[in-house]
């Protein structure tokens, strides 16, 4: 067992607690970008909980590839979706949201079709201490992951920063601007996490995620719970 | 009428906050640019 295992199970729980308060404000309020975000933080917690099950269980392909597909590959582009519906015209939000799905049911299709060698994670870039894409062997499927987390990148990070200004320019509603701020943090963070792990820096990408999914959250909280002001105490500051 | 002002703090740290997200995340893109100019 890897103790740094523990570092995505916390990943994982964080992210699947952060999907559900998501969803049960797309229930309440049917709005699709919640819907979308509460889609993304459940490819999240997959993603860290097929990390943990590595770390304490050992290799099993069909963890690896569901790894591979929803947190190397899905969950940004899913979480910038959410993005795309809250700041774009809904037509263009629909037709990014069908090249999406199509792109994922491809994604699903050369994932699920790979010839995998989990050796290769223990080659002299990596150390095998967490998953890598190194495993995969097929040519071609790595080529898909910077895509899709190009347009996650974009979406996520540019939506989150282009609200903050938004906010910012106007001086209104501060809590959605420091909830936008700490989203494109969180959102970036397993982005490098990714990138550090792809040049076989260890623990990078763990830590990142982990840190990610808490500053995320935080965001979120942060978004769409308003700052109370404090009013002046009347008569001299005397409760009544 | 004055302008509307948010807390001093966060009148400089947000516009500092914004710059230097958008910094890191176009270096970002610039290396997945990289990664996929590999062969």
């Amino acid at each position: 067992m890897n103790p740094m295992a523990f570092i995505p199970l916390t990943s994982a729980i964080v992210s699947f607690v952060f999907a559900g308060f998501v969803l049960k404000r797309f229930i309440e309020q049917h709005h699709p970008h919640n819907l979308l975000w509460g889609i993304g933080m459940v490819f999240y917690g997959t993603g860290g909980a097929c990390e943990a099950y590595y770390g304490f269980l050992g290799w099993n392909p069909t963890v690896f590839r569901l790894w591979y597909l929803f947190g190397a590959i899905l969950v940004a582009a899913w979480l910038g979706q959410g993005t795309v519906y809250l700041l774009a015209k809904r037509r263009l939000a629909n037709i990014l949201m069908i090249l999406l799905v199509l792109g994922s049911f491809y994604a699903i299709y050369r994932i699920f079709n790979a010839q995998l060698d989990p050796a290769q994670m223990t080659s002299s870039l990596h150390t095998g201490s967490e998953l890598s894409g190194a495993a995969i062997q097929t040519p071609g499927v790595r080529t898909l992951t910077p895509f899709f987390n190009l347009y996650g990148t974009v979406t996520l990070v540019g939506g989150a920063l282009y609200s903050a200004w938004i906010f910012w320019r106007k001086r209104i509603l501060l809590h959605r601007t420091i909830g936008s701020v700490l989203i494109a943090v969180g959102a970036i963070l397993p982005a490098f996490g990714g990138t550090f792990s792809r040049f076989g820096i260890p623990g990078a990408l763990y830590i990142s995620e982990l840190l990610g999914a808490i500053i995320l959250f935080l965001g979120f909280l942060r978004a769409t719970t308003p700052i109370v002001q404090m009013k002046p105490a009347v008569n001299g500051g005397q409760a009544s | 009428m004055a302008p509307r002002q948010y807390p001093p703090f966060f009148e400089k740290a947000i516009p500092i906050a914004i710059l230097l997200i958008a910094i890191l995340a176009l270096t970002l893109l610039v290396v997945i640019g990289v990664v996929l100019s590999q062969p």
